[in-house]
This record gives C-alpha cells, structure tokens and sequence, in this order.
C-alpha cells in the first residue's frame, strides 16, 4: 500500500516534470526535458513531500523510542538541510510564476486588463504588445518593472501591497498608476530600433528621457476595457 | 489549572513543536509549488522562513541544553 502511494507521487512530480509548456500549439524541440521552472517545480514537491515523510516518521520514532541517537540526525535533516532545499526551490517558483499574466490576473480586479491583452480588437498598446509577441513572456511584469535588482525589488514590493489592497478591498476604480510611468522601461527595447529612431526626431529624445513627455502622449492608451484607467491616470 | 498539576515541558515536546513548525513550511511550501496565488506567495514568503528559523532555534536549543548536561559545553 505504502509503495503504491510513493509510486503514485512519484508520477505526480514525473507529470509535473514532463508537463508541455507551449501554450501556442509550437511543437516541443528534440530532447525537450521541460524549463528550468518545470524542474524546479518538480524537484521541489519531491523534496518537500520528501521532508513531511522524514517528519512523520521522526515523530512516530520519538513517540515510541524517545529521542535517540537516530531520531536525532533525522531530526537535523529533516529541520535544518531538507527544508532549506524545499524553501530555495519554492522561492524560486514562486518568483518566476508570480511574474506571468496568470499570477497578475488572480485578481479579480485585474479582469478587465487580461481580457484587454487577448481581445483581437483592441489596439491598446498592452493587446499589441501581446498579440503580436513583442514581449516573449511575463507581460505584465516586463513592463510594469524598471530594469536591474532594484525594478526586481520594487516590483516584488508593489505586488505585495497589490495584494494587501486586494484582499482588503481598499482601492479605488478605475485604477491608477501608483508612479508616474517612466519612458525608460519604453526605451530599454525601443530605444535603439531602426523603426524607432527612423520615426522619431532626435530632439525629442532628451524630453523622453527625462520623462518631460511620455511616449504615452502618442501611443496610448495602454489599457483599455473594464476597469482601465483613463489617458491621465496612466501617466 | 495549580502548579502541581502542570506538566513540564520536556525536551520531546520542544521537539515536536518543532516538528509541526517544520511541517506547516512545508506544507506552504507544497501548496506554493502545486499552485501559486498572490496569496500562498506572500504568505509563504512572510510565515515560511519565520517558522523555519523558530525550529531551527527550538532544535538548537535541544541540543545545546542536552550538551550542557552532559558537560561538554
């Protein structure tokens, strides 16, 4: 019986490993072995079904043989090293999947915005992007993020208080950008295009980068639907 | 409840509340692993390595005691 259920976790985690990753129907390379997130994924549930098995086991030891030598080097593997793998790899997960649209859309209030991104009848700069794969992934947070340690930081922080707001239901509609929006996050792909610079004079480069115009004076509105915020409240 | 009656607390039930501490991080961390929210993440970032450091402690304080009774430190 208790080989059946290691054996049934065993192809839980091994599905988890082997999951397809293409949401678009693109065939799988030669020797696909899934994403690095995939592994993690799958390496940490085997570890941290791992880790509550040792423990159920050091406390049927310690109930019926007291604390003995062996229960005791369990006990430090099974406090101090497994867990720090299971907490690593979680962490892990946790910050790659908490960029993608899905994780930004668990909100309800977000609804309006995901339906904007996949609407083929928008042109708000958000559905571009998106429909047109100018961004590969994580959407949201490509954009929504400055670059670098910082942006990484910040936009980990931001999304906390997002959910905070969220679960106590203190924000108001339609949504406003809680900073200015800055040009840079536009221009770190933009800036140096061919496209770009053959269609935009040089003078106005300096106002862009100082954010004394927005790029969004042109090409907004970045958002549009249910819940989107107006023209002004992007800015 | 008079002081009499009260257990004391030995060193097995140190090791069992670090146990259940241990094991509650794990479990947010497998509902983290399974199936990610806003929700599991920000409670599993605040809850999980709290509760981890506070077995580590109770563990650390188990051994450094039985130590200390025994002499070697």
């Amino acid at each position: 019986m208790k080989a059946r259920r290691l054996s049934a976790l065993g192809w839980l985690a091994a599905g988890t490993l082997l999951a397809d990753p293409r949401e678009f129907g693109v065939p799988q390379p030669h020797g696909w072995v899934g994403t690095t997130n995939q592994w993690v994924q799958g390496v940490g549930i085997v570890f941290a079904v791992f880790n509550l098995i040792l423990l159920a086991v050091i406390w049927r030891l310690i109930s019926k043989r007291g604390v003995t030598a062996i229960s005791k080097a369990l006990l430090f593997g099974a406090i101090m090293v497994v867990p720090l793998v299971v907490i690593f790899l979680a962490t892990a997960h946790g910050m790659g999947e908490s960029m993608t649209v899905e994780a930004c859309g668990h909100c309800h209030v977000m609804d309006g915005h995901v339906a904007d991104l996949k609407n083929p009848k928008s042109d708000s700069l958000a559905a571009i992007h998106y429909q047109n794969r100018f961004i590969q992934t994580n959407h949201c947070y490509t954009c929504h993020s400055d670059y670098g340690m910082n942006g990484t930081v910040r936009a980990k922080l931001d999304g906390l208080g997002h959910t905070f707001r969220n679960l106590t239901g203190k924000y108001e509609l339609p949504l406003k950008i809680a900073h200015p929006y800055s040009n840079v996050r536009c221009l770190s792909c933009h800036g140096g295009a061919k496209r770009f610079l053959e269609k935009h004079d040089k003078d106005i480069l300096p106002d862009l980068l100082t954010d004394k115009s927005s790029c969004l004076d042109c090409h907004g509105p970045a958002h549009k639907g249910e819940g989107a915020p107006t023209k002004q409240a992007m800015r | 409840m008079n002081q009499e009656n009260r257990r004391p607390i030995t060193r097995l039930h140190v090791l069992r509340l670090a146990i259940v501490l241990t094991a509650v991080t794990i479990v947010l961390a497998l509902s983290l692993l399974i199936k990610e929210t806003a929700y599991v993440f920000s409670a599993f970032m605040f809850l999980g390595p709290v509760l981890l450091l506070a077995a580590v402690l109770l563990l650390g304080y188990v051994i450094f005691s039985e130590l200390r009774d025994k002499q070697v430190i």
